[in-house]
């Protein structure tokens, strides 16, 4: 029940659940981590990284018909983020077959999209995207990454109606355009 | 429907699967259709990507205020404010914008945390690496410096002379950290994008922007660190 409360919180980018669900369970994953050959700024990074991943599910839908508890949840990304390090470290520590990896990636329902390097478009448009006004940051960001509709995106926005909204989004997209491809 | 409508439904993953029939046709065949909606999965990539690193340097926050109690973080605010009350006069004397890149570096630095040696309460801690690392979490930097020195006296090592190096810049003593960090060139990869972060602040501190201007941009192409810091940062020199 709580963990709903917190996963409807998140997905609202709430600072507050998030300081929350960090803080509670470092210390056991900390503790949980420590069996594998990792240091603990290296077990914090990875903890960080699931916890991001969580709220990334958690904003995509993923979490809102959650079976297990959000912590099981939480953890079983981290272990597979821990497994996934070792594996790039694999000179240095031995660790089982690839299989590994594999099996508990099918085991548990649950994906992982870390974005790290960009392609050269990409990079493009994030400078576009990073000199738009806060108005198009703020619309484009929910229809996009929250996967808002049009609808939802005037309610939450307070456009005055649907077709506000809309053309607003599409000044923004040709803002972006423009930035990007004239010189 | 219009073609705009279904990537609109692609993004509210409100699709029904006979659209996605559509959807899945025109992709395979029509081009320009491809091309507009890559446009937008790319747009996506980059918000989504944005919000992850957001996330990432909030959750780095908690992990620097809970390890600072709200005792030691007023002390440090009002020993700013002196500092910047003092550093008024000269901003009169010296114009604009030395106070600026003061400011700028002030608002930017925080010596780089102990990852290389950790510290544990009640572990024997005789050796001269452990004596330099209590001094430096405990801020004591005038007695991290000499423990720092020695040990580089007994042998070269990159990684203790770039922690050198941040507590010269703690001790203002830019010039020095500046050479330091210009020359380290045997840190660990995974080091380094922090070494051209400082190199930038220590740039700031000496009012020199254009190898400031350089470091940042090193900073951001990587990617991994302060990359948003350094985006502001390069904003507010210009």
């Amino acid at each position: 029940m709580v963990d709903k409360v917190l996963v409807e919180a998140l997905k609202k980018r709430n600072s507050e659940a998030l300081k929350s669900v960090y803080l509670d369970y470092k210390a056991a994953f900390i503790g949980f981590a420590k069996k594998y050959p990792l240091d603990e700024a290296t077990i914090i990074d990875i903890y960080q990284d699931a916890i991001i991943a969580l709220h990334d599910n958690a904003v995509d839908g993923k979490l809102d018909h959650l079976k297990s508890e959000l912590k099981t949840y939480l953890f079983s990304i981290g272990k597979y983020m821990i497994y996934k390090r070792l594996k790039q470290q694999k000179s240095m520590y031995s660790i089982d077959e690839d299989t590994t990896l594999d099996s508990l990636k099918i085991d548990t329902d649950y994906t992982i999209d870390l974005i790290e390097d960009l392609s050269e478009d990409q990079q493009k448009l994030q400078m576009a995207f990073k000199s738009l006004g806060e108005k198009c940051k703020a619309i484009l960001t929910l229809f996009y990454y929250r996967g808002f509709t049009i609808d939802e995106i005037t309610n939450e926005l307070n456009y005055s109606n649907k077709d506000v909204a809309k053309s607003q989004k599409s000044r923004c997209i040709k803002s972006l355009k423009d930035l990007i491809f004239k010189p | 429907m219009t073609k705009d409508k279904l990537i609109a439904h692609y993004f509210s993953k409100t699709l029904s699967p006979e659209a996605q029939k559509e959807f899945d046709h025109l992709l395979a065949t029509d081009p320009e259709f491809k091309k507009t909606f890559k446009f937008q999965e790319n747009l996506k990539t980059v918000i989504k990507k944005d919000t992850q690193t957001q996330l990432k340097e909030e959750l780095q926050s908690f992990e620097n205020s809970t390890k600072t109690s709200s005792k030691t973080y007023i002390k440090w605010l009002v020993a700013a404010s002196i500092i910047i009350l003092l550093a008024l006069p000269s901003f009169w004397y010296f114009g604009s914008s030395s106070l600026d890149n003061d400011a700028l570096f002030a608002n930017n630095f925080t010596p780089f945390e102990n990852v290389v040696h950790p510290i544990v309460r009640g572990e024997a801690s005789d050796d001269l690496k452990s004596k330099a690392f209590i001094s430096y979490e405990a801020k004591d930097y005038k007695e991290a410096l000499n423990y720092f020195d020695a040990i580089l006296k007994e042998s070269d090592n990159a990684t203790i002379s770039f922690y050198k190096a941040n507590v010269l810049l703690q001790l203002n003593k830019n010039n020095e950290a500046i050479k330091i960090l210009e020359q380290n060139n045997e840190l660990p990869q995974k080091l380094k994008v922090q070494q051209q972060w400082y190199l930038a602040l220590a740039y700031i501190k000496t009012n020199n922007t254009k190898k400031a201007r350089v470091s940042l941009n090193t900073v951001i192409e990587n990617g991994t660190y302060k990359k948003n810091a350094a985006e502001q940062l390069l904003e507010q020199l210009d």
